[in-house]
């Protein structure tokens, strides 16, 4: 269960005399278990410092969220130990295999070295990755570093998840490898937060949207109310009448 | 709350070892490491320790061992001085039309005029003046122009005796001092005191740079990467993040300081004579108990601890590992500077003060450990002085971490 109220992050300038930036504002949404709420938005609107504060790495400026009834300003430490995060951009240590990764990320969970092993073979064989477990993970290919990360987030099986762009970069093969898990961990019961700028994939996985543009939340709902609500046949066409209304 | 958690809030030793264990097998599977750590000191080391001063030695043998071309200008009226000079090894009296052209053009090495009536004012007690011309910017040509000093000297210290004897004078009271020196060092302490002008710079200098690689890759490189925002989002505070990182970047360098001097006694066991070069000749020998060589590790460990702290704290700041480089490379010339200026000090040079500074403190204790001398007071104060400085140190690179314009520095 996520619930977030008023999330506001402002970056403060970089020079002297440049402007501060509100990469997120007000922002207020409420993530159920069970559910994939999906962050809807262009580059640079939001989504990215979203899930960053809610992983605790960033601080907000104001607002907060609690993360299975956790506060992310007042206690970060054990929302960290309750979320599994994919971000953006995330790269792999070349010089390890996937399973001392998983193993690197287990112990950092507290977890003792059977329940690492346990289920580092069970994310392996569910990901089929068990041919490439002990190889340099610089030496493999995107998807299966992808996959790579998207164990590592699963390895202490928290009941959040938190996923930045999951698909980014990847072909259609690991790209719904990678759908079908999050799918899977939502029947489990968990608390996921999507982000992504592919509506197709948002329409497939997601139960509940939010639009984010400009740091704001434009319209939030399941896939079907937005659609009703703009009376659109397409959820692209949703998502490119709300930008252009929030724009104005 | 126990004072150590007040000192570092959120430390968590078993995260720091499960943080130091990861970085230890990353940095050990990275050749860059190794290559900074351990490849690097066994090659410079004895190069500056073996091929410098045997290069050195004989390029001395060369010159002294060269016969030195010499013009006489004036040879008819000095016949007995010639006979003289020309039963001198190394100097060869040669025939000139151009002495000027020929010594400019470095075809001889000295030009020696002496007056016409050279052996007549010798004969009849007057001075005569003798004019040597040489090229001081050419080695062989003022070695040339040493030895013909002697040869005059000696030639005239003769004419000298003679005068005296003929006059029933004992030659004896024109020397009232007669001087003997004798060398009290035994062969191991020669053999320190050119240790300890050379080594404490290149120990000094690989307890500060062999962690550099580690460090670097412990933060840029993470950030590089893009690794950097997952392990934050871990359970761990950055805290034990960061002092996981710390044992395992001044391990590393402390690793490396290690090496430095065992690359020392490889190269001193290979060829134990290049040390006598050094010392000016004579009998050396390196007496290095293992004792001693535990107490540079120790003192060792304040430096590495600082400057492990410190280049976490600019590597973190960099955005990638090339940035990171380029930032901590002027480091290598903290260590350079003071080392050279202590090059030619002996340790007993240093002010009680000088052991309260980080670095300084680490060269001169390392001076007194190669002398052969164990200080406990200047040990201890130089320990705790760099121990406190690494504390502070390590505490700014925590609060770093900490700071999102930092880590996320775009």
């Amino acid at each position: 269960m996520i619930e977030v109220l008023d999330l506001t992050k402002r970056f403060r300038p970089v020079r002297r005399g440049g402007r501060e930036v509100a990469a997120v504002r007000e922002v207020s949404f409420v993530a159920r278990p069970g559910e994939v709420f999906g962050l809807l938005g262009e580059n640079g609107a939001g989504k990215t410092t979203t899930l960053r504060l809610l992983s605790t790495i960033l601080a907000p400026t104001s607002g907060t969220a609690t993360v299975m009834g956790h506060d992310i300003v007042k206690e970060p430490e054990k929302v960290r130990r309750v979320i599994g995060v994919v971000a953006t951009d995330t790269g792999v240590y070349d010089r390890l295999t996937p399973r001392e990764i998983l193993r690197y990320f287990g112990q950092l969970n507290d977890m003792d070295r059977p329940a690492i092993e346990r289920r580092t073979s069970e994310l392996f064989r569910r990901l089929g990755m068990d041919e490439y477990a002990d190889r340099r993970a610089g030496q493999l290919s995107q998807g299966t570093k992808q996959k790579i990360h998207v164990a590592r987030a699963m390895i202490s099986d928290p009941p959040v998840l938190l996923l930045d762009e999951p698909t980014a970069g990847l072909d259609v093969t690991s790209s719904r490898a990678v759908e079908e898990f999050i799918l899977e961990a939502k029947g489990q019961g968990k608390t996921i937060v999507f982000s992504s700028h592919i509506m197709s994939q948002v329409e497939k996985v997601c139960d509940r949207v939010a639009i984010i543009h400009q740091g704001s939340i434009l319209v939030e709902g399941t896939i079907s109310e937005l659609k009703g609500h703009q009376a659109a046949a397409r959820f692209e066409d949703v998502f490119v009448r709300l930008l252009g209304e929030g724009s104005r | 709350m126990s004072g150590k958690r007040a000192r570092f809030p959120g430390l968590n030793w078993r995260h720091v070892a499960v943080v130091a264990r990861k970085e230890f097998t990353d940095t050990l599977r990275d050749r860059r490491t190794w290559l900074a750590m351990v490849v690097l000191p066994l090659i410079i080391v004895p190069v500056l320790l073996l091929v410098a001063p045997t290069a050195v030695q004989s390029q001395m043998d060369k010159v002294e061992k060269s016969v030195a071309k010499v013009a006489v200008v004036g040879l008819e009226g000095a016949g007995d001085f010639l006979a003289f000079l020309g039963q001198t090894p190394g100097l060869a009296i040669t025939d000139s039309a151009d002495p000027e052209a020929d010594l400019e053009a470095r075809k001889l090495q000295a030009i020696l005029r002496l007056p016409a009536d050279f052996d007549t004012s010798i004969a009849t007690e007057k001075s005569v003046e003798v004019e040597i011309a040489f090229d001081a910017a050419d080695q062989k040509s003022s070695s040339a122009h040493d030895r013909l000093m002697m040869v005059i000297g000696s030639y005239s210290a003769g004419v000298i005796e003679r005068r005296l004897v003929s006059r029933g004078v004992d030659p004896t009271v024109l020397r009232p001092i007669e001087t003997s020196s004798r060398n009290i060092a035994p062969p191991a302490r020669m053999g320190s005191v050119f240790l300890s002008m050379v080594m404490p710079m290149m120990i000094a200098l690989w307890a500060v740079t062999g962690g550099m690689y580690a460090a670097i890759d412990a933060t840029a490189g993470e950030k590089e990467r893009g690794t950097m925002e997952v392990l934050l989002a871990a359970p761990p505070s950055r805290t034990s993040i960061v002092v996981g990182k710390f044992v395992v970047v001044t391990t590393t360098a402390l690793f490396s300081a290690a090496i430095s001097v065992v690359a020392m006694i490889l190269a001193f066991s290979v060829r134990p004579e290049a040390l006598g070069i050094m010392s000016g000749g004579g009998s050396v020998a390196v007496a290095l108990p293992i004792g001693r060589l535990a107490l540079i590790a120790v003192a060792s460990i304040g430096i590495a601890a600082i400057f492990a702290a410190l280049e976490l704290a600019v590597a973190l700041f960099a955005r990638s590992f090339r940035e990171a480089q380029t930032y901590l490379t002027p480091v290598s010339f903290l260590v350079v500077f003071p080392g050279i200026a202590t090059q030619f000090m002996a340790a007993g040079d240093a002010a009680a003060w000088v052991f309260g500074v980080p670095l300084l403190n680490a060269i001169f204790v390392y001076k007194e450990l190669l002398e052969g001398t164990v200080n406990w007071s200047h040990l201890g104060l130089s320990l705790a002085s760099s121990l406190l400085f690494a504390f502070i140190c390590l505490r700014i690179t925590v609060g770093l971490f900490k700071r999102e314009q930092v880590v996320f520095r775009a």
